[in-house]
């Protein structure tokens, strides 16, 4: 068995569609019941990997459609009885969850919202993929504040930064030797303070920081080193905000995007069938786990198609994509058996 | 920190910052207010106790449709009639936040990247020389004048609206209002149906749903940012007989008394935000045919119908500035 985390990162925004529609909203996206986050059910992701397969031609020419279907299991057409799946796939597509949420702010246009819910289910699918990582402590801001990594967010008391709908106060958790004087905070780490207070070299004494390491974590891990995916990932060593449960609640049912669409009668422009669907904007963070078994004989194939398919590509998930949405970069980080 | 202790230096050592003009509505108010610039008679939006300029780092998603002005005891060149005025002036100082942002080219060269890491992902197409025959295709379409998306998208305090990014808030031409304008063209023309469907999809509103008619069009249109050349503008209609206006038509409400027009009324004047610029569209698709078919309706259709709103009044039109080799090499 081999596990892999897959990590998706928004190019355009996703409509991984839920059925029905919520209040004024006509075409809401899927989240979860229990903490409302926003989430692409696996049975969803497991289609959008099974077209991208057929969409590039694996079935036919490289692979071939015998481990295409081994993989992704028959399609629904074959076999002797309509409904009947002689044969499970190999590959288990687990949910993907929400990482990271870009939010509007006052400052460096946007940042990325997370929280300690998030990273903990994000910790928790490193420990089941057995990936071998030391993962940053896990930061826990009270409900509703924030911790940041960088100064630029971080103020005195009653010095709040707008995200998105909420204003909210972010704390260094390694206060730098110049926020220091300002900030009555924990006071745990004087004597390294005092250490580096001669130096002025800011990177050094954020390395120390869980907020900037986990920046540093996804930005390593969920962009990877494309070259054109650089500054997203300095962008989000800086600008990855922890913020309380109550601030994420908020963020998530009001940060995504609403987008009103019409139809026009073509003579008059009348405007008809009015609706409006939502979407995750772009720059979100997914993280998924996927599960691929064993084959008696032919599982190095299937690792080859896996990686093929995911590792540093591009995809094409959810709803809407002939109006361009749903377009991710996608990025494998392998685990062992 | 230490840049803005810096900055309030420079402004004549001043130990309190200027009295503020105005703040924002609600709970925005402890983070966002107003100075009096009375050198450009304007009031300008400043953030937190250093007084920060709001400059093109805040995003328009949050400035025109999360913020609302409230003046302080009426302060100098306030506008009364509309109070959310420095909103619509940071929009057009810094180009809905796109101007002079350094994230800007990142994010079009990351688009740049995108599309060719998908030509390269992607079943190799039927080799036909010309534009469009990798599967990409990228159009360079200029406003003429302006243009002005997203009128109708009320979400701010604003009476009227912008076509904003879901995440940079920055002047976006919509893929469903390109997709439309193709349409448009395409029936405007007389193109036939099956065509038309394996483009854009089926069945085409207003038809029966009927065997053979059903399918996803070939061609995916992507949102399109400005790459070059980005002004917004605060522009200003002032209906004359505004009272006739919304009592007749379409969208008066029923229960409303219909006015007649009359010289008596008031002409009330009406602040909206159009853009001109070159906006980057790509169309992604299988079949290179179905792509310059769609990027030949986009052009008609910048000639002769126009995107956007008030295009009676000369806004929404765009020509083809697509540099020749780009055509092919993305």
């Amino acid at each position: 068995m081999i596990n892999y985390l897959l990590y998706l990162y928004a190019e355009s925004p996703v409509h991984a569609g839920a059925s029905g529609s919520d209040g004024a909203l006509d075409l809401p996206i899927q989240r979860e019941v229990a903490t409302g986050y926003p989430v692409v059910w696996g049975q969803s992701l497991k289609g959008a990997l099974r077209q991208a397969a057929r969409d590039r031609g694996l079935d036919d020419d490289s692979f071939g459609s015998q481990t295409v279907n081994e993989v992704f299991g028959p399609p629904p057409s074959q076999g002797d009885e309509p409904g009947v799946n002689p044969q499970a796939g190999l590959l288990r597509v687990g949910d993907a969850q929400l990482v990271a949420l870009p939010v509007a702010t006052m400052q460096r246009t946007f940042a990325w919202a997370t929280s300690a819910t998030a990273l903990s289910r994000l910790a928790r699918k490193y420990r089941y993929a057995e990936a071998d990582r030391t993962l940053p402590t896990i930061p826990t801001p009270n409900a509703a504040r924030g911790y940041a990594g960088d100064q630029v967010w971080v103020g005195s008391e009653h010095e709040e930064q707008v995200v998105g709908p909420c204003l909210v106060n972010f704390e260094s958790l390694v206060p730098s030797p110049q926020a220091k004087d300002n900030n009555k905070d924990e006071s745990e780490d004087k004597s390294k303070d005092e250490q580096e207070s001669t130096s002025e070299d800011k990177g050094e004494d954020r390395s120390a920081d869980p907020v900037y390491q986990w920046g540093e974590l996804l930005a390593q891990e969920a962009l990877g080193e494309r070259e054109a995916l650089e500054p997203f990932a300095s962008k989000l060593k800086k600008d990855l905000l922890v913020v309380g449960e109550d601030v994420m609640q908020l963020l998530v049912r009001q940060g995504t995007e609403h987008t009103v669409r019409v139809q026009l009668v073509p003579d008059t422009k009348e405007v008809k069938q009015l609706f409006s669907s939502e979407y995750l904007p772009a720059e979100t963070v997914l993280a998924a786990v996927l599960t691929l078994r064993e084959h008696p004989d032919r599982s190095e194939e299937h690792q080859i198609l896996v990686q093929e398919l995911l590792e540093d590509s591009v995809l094409q998930i959810g709803g809407d994509e002939t109006v361009g949405k749903g377009l991710v970069w996608s990025k494998l980080v392998e685990a062992h058996q | 920190m230490a840049k803005n202790k810096n900055n309030k230096k420079d402004k004549g050592g001043k130990a309190t910052p200027r009295a503020a003009s105005g703040k924002a509505r609600g709970p925005f108010g402890r983070a966002v207010r107003t100075t009096h610039n009375s050198a450009e008679k304007r009031h300008d939006l400043v953030l937190g106790p250093q007084q920060t300029p709001v400059d093109q780092g805040a995003n328009a998603l949050v400035v025109l449709r999360r913020l609302t002005l409230a003046p302080r005891k009426s302060p100098q060149d306030w506008n009364d009639k509309n109070p959310d005025r420095p909103l619509h002036a940071w929009a057009g100082l810094h180009g809905l936040g796109q101007q002079d942002n350094g994230l800007a080219p990142d994010v079009l060269a990351r688009r740049t990247a995108f599309l060719q890491a998908w030509r390269r992902a992607h079943r190799p197409l039927p080799a036909v020389p010309g534009p469009g025959s990798d599967g990409v295709l990228r159009l360079q379409l200029s406003t003429e004048w302006r243009i002005a998306p997203g009128l109708g998208l009320r979400f701010g305090a604003q009476e009227t609206g912008a076509s904003l990014h879901g995440t940079y808030g920055w002047p976006l031409l919509s893929a469903s209002a390109l997709k439309g304008l193709a349409a448009a063209a395409a029936s405007a023309q007389k193109v036939d149906d099956d065509l038309i469907r394996q483009v854009l999809g089926g069945p085409r509103p207003g038809r029966k749903q009927t065997e053979g008619t059903v399918g996803r069009g070939g061609v995916r249109f992507l949102d399109a940012l400005v790459v070059d050349g980005l002004c917004v503008h605060e522009d200003v209609i002032t209906p004359h007989q505004q009272p006739y206006y919304t009592t007749n038509g379409p969208q008066a409400r029923s229960n409303r008394t219909r006015r007649l027009p009359g010289e008596h009324h008031n002409p009330v004047p009406v602040e909206f935000l159009s853009v001109s610029g070159t906006f980057a569209v790509d169309l992604l698709g299988l079949d290179p045919a179905h792509l310059r078919l769609a990027a030949s309706w986009l052009r008609w259709a910048g000639d002769e119908i126009g995107g956007g709103g008030r295009t009676t009044a000369g806004y929404g039109y765009f020509t083809d500035h697509t540099p020749a080799p780009a055509q092919e090499t993305l």
